[in-house]
């Protein structure tokens, strides 16, 4: 009995002082999510696709519980029935949008063509801005971490203030503005998203992204497709390091330690190992990749992470009622 | 009772408070070390985890207050969970039971099952899903489908709309029974080839009406390409592909790329092989087209003994090509069947009706004797053709090539026509040669 006692070890135990920096966990496993991938498509076939909703919830289930922070992993709330909503919406607008097109095309009138396609594209356009809202809302409303969900207090009308205008600028400088306008979206989102009471704030630059996709695009070719994982790298440094945690009293940012080298070695063997098993190992690989990047993700020393305080209105619902931006959860990834 | 290291979290806030855990019969018993807050009793039937066990950590939480939740760790976690695995739904057994599996057996059930559900759902299922979906869908939208397929096809190539009307008079006159409005278009090109469209839509290349013996041969091959329009075999063709690559992508949408492979090229198998299907299919309503207007129906066997003749006798990787692998049963196998089905049955056993008009009608439409349809006659044809584009741009005289002795392809271009106009020709007949390999259906 006594060894079952003993076997507890917490970095920061009892006294909580001012821990070390932190760094997140993540323990996922390739073959454990190769099975659950398999078991996902095996109950989507059988049902002709209408389980997915439920197999996305399985996986975010397992990603969130797999990743650990302080000795606590994270809890994916989200269900399948609640993303079966917006699931069936957006097809429906898909296939009635596509269906319009369709008959447009058949009907051979030119202006119902028009109409159809006019339609159809800024369905498509809309479409993405709601479901990275959406999506995001939803996820962070649906995680936990030691009980303390995160709250989004965000409202859908602002957002689109920022992204409609952003596209119109975006579409008049043949796509360059893209980058400020993801800046600008980024930090929307994380500055109306919490933990408790612990704030984030996103600093990173459009000209600094710009930057980095410039090079990335320039040297790609070049580099025979080598520079990739690096260019994914700064990517990823320039989120990571640009993102800033709260308390109330001291604002810290986090700190990504990914180094060329690691980036490279990783994403290149995986890339070797997709295309030796023509895709099958994508489970793994996805696993190792994810493993990279969140235990090279440090959390700052002195952000007391022990005392966060559950806000009003967490746990599914949130202060603004933007509750049936829900149902747009509609990124078909993870 | 087993006691249990633990942390507890009340949901209020993140601070961790040690606990122990006493596992009772059915209870757990979550007893403070520090003495700072009270001690929580949960029913085990209150009490529930995740789906998958995390490695080496567990979340437990109860029903009668969700906000708070214990986590264990390592042993202490296994205990626990042992407890709660009674309680599973059948769907999360079915996940808990597949990771059991050691990794290897995991793996290799995994792939095996993937790609067998694949093949059971694109040569079974999907084909099944098209051919319902198809009865659904009115015949108008088939003939609409048709003509806006027939006008882009238009775009592209020399249509001659006289003969047109000809060819349009000879089917008319052949009398098969046809529930569509047919329209028959007559293509100039030497290639030997007929494919119908959806809804109706037949074209006629003028190689294959010149390579013709007698006008019977030609209403043989009207009449199968009317049976592949009766039996919709276009537009079923245009479903299933829809059905099994869409459909079967979006569902497989987020595993491997496997998946994808597997798809693309079972999909041309099967494509393949009901394409095979559905020309056996034509070749027998045709024969019943045939019987019914009391047309002799050797004839269509004739004709395709014409063509294997000419594809057997010239060596090569052409062909040589592989049964399985192509959209036609073989020439000599489609004779054998179609004689042996007019053999069997005694409802052919009938004196063909002598159709004078028809016969003229089919004369008039021949513009020569012969079509091209060896990859031989193919190339010498092309390489005249570029030779005529080249020529055309350095300005010189075109002078054909001197006909071969079994008299071929530039027959009708000795008509007295003008430099130009035999230019215009072989550069629209080098545009139709890509169209041979899309619609190649005879």
């Amino acid at each position: 009995m006594s060894d079952l006692t003993s076997e507890f070890e917490f970095q920061d135990d009892l006294t909580s002082t001012s821990p070390a920096n932190d760094r997140l966990g993540f323990f996922g496993d390739g073959a454990r999510f190769f099975g659950i991938s398999i078991v996902n498509f095996l109950l989507t076939i059988v049902t002709f696709g209408l389980y997915y909703p439920w197999a996305k919830a399985k996986v975010r289930q397992y990603l969130w519980n797999e990743t650990e922070l302080q000795g606590s992993r994270f809890v994916f709330h989200g269900t399948g029935k609640e993303m079966f909503k917006g699931f069936v919406i957006a097809y429906a607008v898909f296939i009635g949008v596509y269906g319009l097109l369709t008959y447009a095309t058949m009907a051979q009138s030119p202006t119902l063509l028009v109409i159809a396609m006019i339609l159809f594209y800024s369905v498509l356009l809309l479409l993405v801005p709601i479901a990275i809202y959406g999506g995001w809302r939803y996820r962070i409303t649906r995680t936990s971490w030691r009980g303390i969900y995160g709250t989004f207090n965000g409202s859908f009308k602002d957002w689109m203030k920022i992204v409609l205008p952003g596209i119109l600028f975006t579409v008049l400088t043949f796509g360059i503005y893209i980058f400020w306008l993801q800046v600008k979206c980024q930090k929307y989102l994380f500055q109306h998203t919490q933990f408790g009471d612990l704030k984030l704030d996103f600093h990173g630059e459009g000209g600094q992204l710009f930057g980095i996709n410039f090079l990335g695009g320039i040297l790609m070719y070049p580099s025979l497709f080598l520079y990739v994982p690096i260019w994914i790298k700064q990517r990823f440094d320039f989120t990571v390091n640009n993102t800033s945690i709260t308390d109330g009293e001291n604002v810290r940012f986090l700190q990504s330690t990914l180094t060329n080298g690691e980036a490279f070695k990783i994403l290149f063997t995986n890339f070797l190992l997709l295309v030796v098993t023509l895709g099958l190992a994508f489970p793994w690989t996805f696993i190792r990749w994810m493993k990279t990047m969140f235990e090279n993700v440090v959390f700052p020393g002195d952000i007391n992470l022990d005392n966060l305080v559950q806000q009003e209105g967490a746990n599914k619902g949130n202060a603004t009622g933007d509750e049936m931006m829900d149902i747009f959860d509609m990124d078909f990834g993870i | 009772m087993q006691r249990l290291n633990g942390r507890f979290f009340d949901g209020l806030s993140s601070k961790p408070q040690q606990v122990q855990i006493l596992c009772g019969k059915d209870v757990l018993y979550i007893v403070s070390t520090t003495g700072e807050t009270e001690d929580v009793n949960w029913l085990l039937g209150d009490c529930y985890k995740g789906t998958f066990s995390a490695s080496g950590h567990l979340i437990v939480r109860s029903r009668i207050n969700e906000e708070a939740s214990l986590e264990l760790k390592e042993e202490a976690a296994k205990v626990v969970e042992e407890l709660l695995n009674a309680d599973e739904t059948l769907v999360d057994k079915s996940y808990t039971s597949f990771l059991k599996l050691n990794p290897v057996a995991m793996v290799v059930t995994g792939v095996f099952s993937m790609i067998g559900l694949l093949a059971l759902y694109v040569f079974y299922v999907s084909p099944w899903v098209a051919e319902r979906a198809v009865a659904i869908i009115p015949q108008q939208v088939e003939v609409t489908l048709g003509k806006a397929m027939m006008n882009q096809f238009r775009l592209g190539s020399s249509i001659d709309e006289e003969k047109s009307a000809e060819l349009q008079r000879f089917f008319d006159a052949c009398e098969f029974p046809s529930t569509y409005p047919i329209e028959v278009h007559y293509m100039e090109g030497p290639m030997v080839n007929a494919f119908a469209a959806p809804g109706g839509q037949l074209v006629v290349y003028e190689g294959l009406i010149n390579e013709s013996e007698c006008w019977d041969e030609l209403a043989g091959v009207l009449s199968h390409e009317l049976a592949h329009v009766e039996s919709r075999h276009s537009f079923k063709m245009l479903c299933r592909s829809l059905s099994s690559y869409i459909l079967l992508s979006y569902i497989t949408g987020d595993i491997a790329g496997i998946s994808g492979v597997v798809l693309e090229n079972a999909n041309q198998l099967n494509e393949l092989s009901y394409n095979r299907a559905y020309e056996k299919e034509a070749d027998l309503v045709g024969l019943e087209f045939m019987k019914q207007s009391r047309m002799r129906p050797e004839a269509l066997s004739d004709f395709f003994e014409k063509l294997s003749v000419g594809s057997e006798i010239e060596d090569g990787v052409w062909t040589k090509r592989l049964e399985l692998l192509s959209t036609h049963p073989m020439g000599s196998t489609r004779r054998a069947y179609i004689l042996e089905t007019i053999a069997d049955d005694a409802g052919f056993e009938y004196e063909p009706d002598v159709r004078p008009e028809l016969e003229d009608l089919w004369s008039s439409l021949r513009t020569g004797d012969e079509g091209i349809n060896t990859m031989d006659e193919v190339m010498e044809y092309l390489q005249d053709s570029i030779n005529v584009i080249l020529d055309q741009m350095s300005d010189e005289e075109y002078v054909p090539t001197p006909p071969d002795d079994d008299g071929k392809v530039y027959e009708e271009l000795d008509g007295g026509q003008t430099i130009h106009e035999q230019e215009e020709i072989e550069v629209e007949e080098v545009m139709e040669e890509e169209k041979v390999e899309i619609f190649k259906q005879d």
